[in-house]
């Protein structure tokens, strides 16, 4: 039998590296099968969100794996960073070649003021934030969950069991990061 | 702005959280203050505030970025050799775009395919190209033609394929009215395409309308042949499991054949089916399997039901398009297809490939003599096939479930695809199950160190019996394994008495499980009720364990009152009669836990009786029960005094072991059993809670063999928690068997006990046993430390193990524990006494007294033992303390308790003599 996930989720806490890199190469797979399962089940226009994923990944693994499983906010924050992850990989081989292996990252036309983000950028989003994670890393956290997965406030709230006020001014000061390093970056 | 520093980030970010919070109008002031304060940081905070307002203008990553399927292919990007032109379409596979080549040698347009597969590594681009080549060698007039294949340097698989400017066969047909011969005349083309490339041995496995297209010329097109099991081969490195293998088939299930669908071998019978199905579709309008209503539904109907007779799927409808089409009223369509065109059809739907047409050729030959109307090779199915079809169909219920089940078991490497129906391969999975759950976990459970592994293999099974039990809710037998399976698996979680992993909790949690479904079933069929009762009474091992004696009791009950009833009208059968009659050990276990040894006595010998009257030649179920009554008599036996009893009961048993260890001589409950009778025949010779010959020599030898059995089960199965506790029991035993002849070795033997019993806790054993027997291995290390003259350590000992017994006597408050309790008042106030705490020891004396007088109440043989141990020490105290009056008045009671009882017995009669001893020293 191979590694399970949630031993391989405990390794990674206990600051495994090999085990943490096998965890997210883990999820990794995970979540990229569910991905192409739900397009294909869905048929192709519909969009997907990375929380309707995750939800849906953790529910899949729980299962799974029985009760063994650890708790489940530790669960979508390594998640989470997996699902940046997908995401990002396929806006650099979008970057690279103007072909991604399987996905588009495009914003919805839902909110017309709202800037969106192209695939350089969220390409640039993410060094960014890799730097966040190394200074202030539950900031990096939040973005992850808030950005790359589309859970809300009240959501990570309960996940990291803070207030959503507490939540809501992180996500600000994270905002006001990410902001500041992608301006001076581009200035280049 | 300016880069921040981590250490700048983290200086400002308190005053960042503070500036945050405030209004604007707040904020304001609260900078203004701040600048005069502590300026360097205001500022950095400023500027921070700044990019916060781009932040909100911007809205700056308020949108998700959503994942969408990429459609993102540009026209005028270049791939290889190509130039993409414009978008064609894209499936479930991937999007095809219209491209033409780019450095202009040829004017040809092509399609190119980009999969949705990603390919890693140097090697999986190479075997993609290669397997690519060898379809592009594939040359036939109808077959579209490959022409490159490639990876994009991002890891983009692509396919270059010839442009078929074309229609779908189905929608030409109907668009030309084609009538059915002229679609046969068509579909012959198919054939000669799919037959060339099954010389080459490829096969397609997507035959559908989309892959077969017919150009404006009446030119018919295969597309993709081979391209399904490249893709799949790709998608499916060597760690696929099952569900990347579930995730990785791109499979059309309309046209799928059953063997896809179950994930049996792929053949060119495979693309027989599919193109039954092409056939069927061209001509009744309709898929075989009806409107489909779901994929479920879909893939039942594939594997498990048998296409309508296409001339039954025309309806008589006057208006009928699908007639219409084909240029013929819906009757004379009826009559058209009636007879051959049924036979050939049925024949190429087979479920089982091995009846279909052996090859493409076949078919099409059959087709062929039709159009000519000769007489065809294929032979309509008899009514009694048909027949023996329906009854099978109508009790057949099996979907996705177990087609998912079957998929496990390819993965397993276990072949159980000899069955052609679904109905066959439904009884296989479960005969399946049933051997994991049942055969196969009795055979391991007799292996040493196989607990886990019992555990796994359970568990599995009941997935699988679960899965089925979901596609067969009625099934009364189905459901019984099922709760029989939960049962196995809570043994091997942690049924207290069984070789187990120790998680007790889960245990109850699977056995409730069981429970609730036998309740039903009894409810159900009263054929069921033995099952009910055989549930009972092994869930109240749990009870029992907790010490919960009274519902213990209870469920025992519950279940010993159904099998007595069923016994009084005969209507057990003899694996009930077993239970039946081993309920009667179950029930006297409990009574004698209770402390009622006579009841307990007589229900152990009622059990032995009955055993004995139905062993039936050499039946090794009842030798079992008839050993472990036996060995139940041998203590209830040694607890009323009747010790000589007790050694015979014990020999009958260690007979009965060893006959059943010579059939199964690596059972290991039997050698847990075997060396018992050790542990037993141990305290028959030498206890002080319970009636023996005080005989520790003799005694030390079987005390010695108990541990030495036990250690070897530690030794074969390090994870078996009770063989480890066993171990610990032999421990102390061999030390207070030593305490006499060798106290000081007897001093660190208890040690080592006690260790065993804290290691265990700490493993997580916090349940009742373990925590008491820990006390009694403490007690008897303050034995051994007191009888070696190191009293102090002793003081220590007694009183933490008094201090530990308090608690659990009055948390389950039972005789065992009460005795436990007396025991240890009276050492510990013997070694108080020893140590000079006269007054102390006293008070302890008195307390030990007061609760042993309260235990004699209802005269068992077993609950005076500890007033008499209490009078006794009490005389020892008076005599050191040369309180002699008092020393006879203790000697004086202790002889009127042993006349008090009328009868004689082994044990009655040598306390009766020591007692008439102690009281002549004092004439």
């Amino acid at each position: 039998m191979q590694a399970t996930l949630s031993s391989l989720i405990e390794a990674a806490d206990h600051g495994d590296t090999s085990g943490l890199n096998a965890l997210f190469s883990a999820l990794y797979s995970e979540l990229h099968r569910l991905a192409k399962r739900e397009l294909a089940a869905r048929g192709f226009g519909m969009s997907l969100g990375a929380s309707t994923l995750l939800h849906q990944a953790y529910l899949d693994l729980a299962s799974r794996e029985g009760p063994s499983f650890p708790d489940r906010a530790r669960f979508i924050g390594y998640a989470a960073r997996v699902m940046r992850g997908l995401i990002i990989d396929h806006a650099r081989n979008r970057q690279a070649l103007k072909r991604g292996g399987g996905f588009e990252i495009t914003s919805l036309e839902t909110n017309a003021a709202a800037r969106a983000v192209n695939a350089g950028e969220l390409v640039e989003i993410s060094d960014a934030l890799e730097e966040l994670a190394r200074t202030d890393p539950s900031l990096a956290e939040i973005v992850d969950l808030k950005f790359f997965c589309g859970f809300s406030f009240a959501e990570i709230a309960a996940m990291r069991n803070i207030s959503e006020r507490t939540v809501q001014r992180n996500w600000e000061k994270a905002r006001i990061y990410l902001h500041g390093s992608l301006r001076k970056d581009l200035s280049l | 702005m300016p880069k921040l520093s981590p250490e700048q980030w983290k200086q400002a970010s308190p005053f960042l959280d503070e500036a945050l919070s405030l209004n604007a109008q707040e904020r304001a002031e609260w900078l203004a203050v701040f600048h005069q304060n502590n300026p360097e940081i205001a500022a950095l905070v400023e500027l921070l505030l700044d990019e916060h307002r781009a932040v909100a203008e911007e809205r700056f990553l308020e949108q998700v970025p959503p994942l969408r399927p990429d459609q993102s292919a540009s026209a005028g990007e270049t791939i290889g050799a190509y130039r993409l032109l414009s978008p064609i379409g894209h499936g479930g596979m991937g999007t095809v775009w219209l491209a033409e080549r780019s450095d202009g040698r040829f004017e040809r347009k092509v399609a190119i395919k980009f999969p949705h597969i990603s390919v890693r590594g140097h090697a999986g681009e190479g075997r993609f190209k290669r397997e690519g080549s060898i379809l592009a060698r594939l040359a036939h007039p109808n077959v579209a033609e490959l022409v490159d294949a490639g990876v994009t340097p991002a890891g983009q698989p692509y396919l270059v394929l010839e442009y078929v400017d074309g229609t779908q066969i189905d929608t030409y047909c109907d668009i030309h009215k084609h009538g059915i011969d002229a679609r046969i005349r068509l579909f012959l083309d198919v054939l000669a395409a799919v037959a060339h490339a099954h010389t080459n041995l490829i096969v397609h496995r997507d035959i559908k309308p989309s892959n077969v297209l017919v150009t404006n010329e009446g030119h018919v097109k295969l597309l993709d042949f081979g391209i399904a099991k490249l893709l799949e081969d790709q998608s499916q490195p060597a760690e696929a499991t099952l569900l990347t293998r579930e995730a990785g088939s791109v499979l059309t299930p309309a046209y799928a054949a059953p063997e896809q669908i179950t994930g049996q071998p792929i053949t060119t019978a495979t693309d027989v089916y599919s193109l039954g199905v092409l056939l069927y579709v061209l001509l009744t309008g309709r898929h075989p399997t009806g409107i489909s209503q779901s994929p479920a539904h879909l893939v039942k109907a594939i594997v498990d039901i048998e296409p309508l007779r296409p001339s039954d799927a025309i309806t008589l409808d006057q208006t009928n398009p699908i007639a219409a089409n084909r240029a013929a009223t819906a009757d004379r369509l009826r009559r058209r297809l009636r007879g051959d065109l049924d036979t050939i059809l049925v024949k190429a739907l087979k479920k089982d490939s091995g009846q279909r047409y052996p090859s493409v050729l076949a078919l099409a030959n059959d087709l062929k003599r039709h159009l000519k109307r000769e007489p065809i090779s294929a032979r309509p199915d008899t009514m009694a096939y048909r027949a023996a079809k329906f009854v099978r169909r109508n009790r057949t219920a099996v979907v996705l479930t177990t087609i998912a089940l079957m998929a496990v078991f390819i993965g397993a490497g276990v072949s159980i695809y000899q069955a052609s129906v679904a109905q066959r391969r439904f009884q296989d999975v479960r005969k399946l199950a049933h051997t994991f759950v049942f055969d196969l976990h009795d055979e391991i459970a007799k292996l040493e160190g196989s607990t886990k592994a019992r555990e796994i293999m359970v568990r599995t099974g009941l997935e699988y019996l679960d899965n089925l039990s979901r596609s067969a809710g009625g099934d009364l037998e189905l459901q019984k394994e099922i709760a029989q399976a939960y049962m196995k698996i809570g043994d091997a979680e942690g049924f207290p008495t069984k070789p187990n992993l120790g998680h007790i909790s889960d245990a109850m949690t699977s056995y409730q499980k069981a429970g609730d479904i036998f309740r039903g079933l009894a409810t159900k069929k009263t054929a069921y009720l033995p099952d009910l009762a055989k549930f009972y009474l092994e869930f109240s091992g749990f009870p029992r364990f907790s010490q919960d004696l009274k519902q213990a009791r209870a469920l025992n009950d519950s279940g010993l009152q159904i099998l007595e009833r069923l016994q009084a009208s005969h209507a057990l059968d003899r694996d009930s009669e077993r239970t039946y009659i081993n309920a009667w050990c179950r029930i006297g276990d409990i009574d004698e836990d209770l402390g009622d040894y006579k009841k307990a006595f007589s229900e152990f010998s009622r059990c032995g009786d009955l055993a004995r009257a139905a062993r039936r030649g050499k039946d090794p179920t009842m030798l079992s029960i008839l050993s472990q009554a036996d060995e139940r008599i041998g203590t209830a036996a040694r607890e009323l005094g009747l010790l000589q009893l007790a050694l015979r009961a014990l020999d009958e048993d260690e007979a009965a072991i060893n006959e059943l260890l010579a059939r199964e001589p690596q059972n290991p409950s039997l050698h847990r059993r075997s060396a018992l009778v050790h542990y037993y025949r141990m305290l028959v010779y030498n206890d002080d809670v319970t009636p023996s010959y005080g005989d520790p020599v003799r005694a030390l030898d079987h005390a010695k063999r108990y541990l030495a059995a036990t250690e070897e089960m530690v030794r074969r199965d390090p994870r078996n928690t009770q063989a480890q506790f066993s171990r610990a029991i032999a421990t102390y035993a061999v030390s207070f068997c030593l305490s006499e002849s060798d106290p000081n070795a007897a001093v660190s033997i208890a040690r080592n006990a006690v260790r065993m019993f804290d290691e265990m806790i700490d493993a997580g054993r916090t349940d009742y046993l373990t925590v008491s027997r820990r006390v009694r291995a403490l007690r008897r290390l303050g034995e051994t430390e007191f009888k070696a003259g190191r009293v102090k350590d002793a003081l220590a000992t007694a009183r933490a193990a008094l201090e530990t017994e308090r608690k659990i006597a009055a948390q389950d408050s039972n005789a065992e524990e009460e005795r436990t309790l007396v025991h240890l008042l009276i050492l510990t106030a013997r070694v108080n006494a020893a140590s000079g705490a006269i007054k102390e020891a006293e008070t302890l004396l008195s307390e030990a007294r007061e609760s042993a007088i309260k235990m004699v109440k209802d005269r068992q043989l077993t609950n005076v033992l500890p007033l008499a141990t209490v009078e006794r020490a009490l005389g020892e105290f008076y005599v050191q303390q040369r309180r002699n009056d008092e020393a006879r008045a203790s000697h004086q009671r202790l002889s009127e308790l042993w006349q008090s009882f009328p009868e004689s017995n082994d044990y009655l009669d040598i306390q009766r003599a020591a007692s008439n001893r102690l009281l002549a020293s004092f004439h």
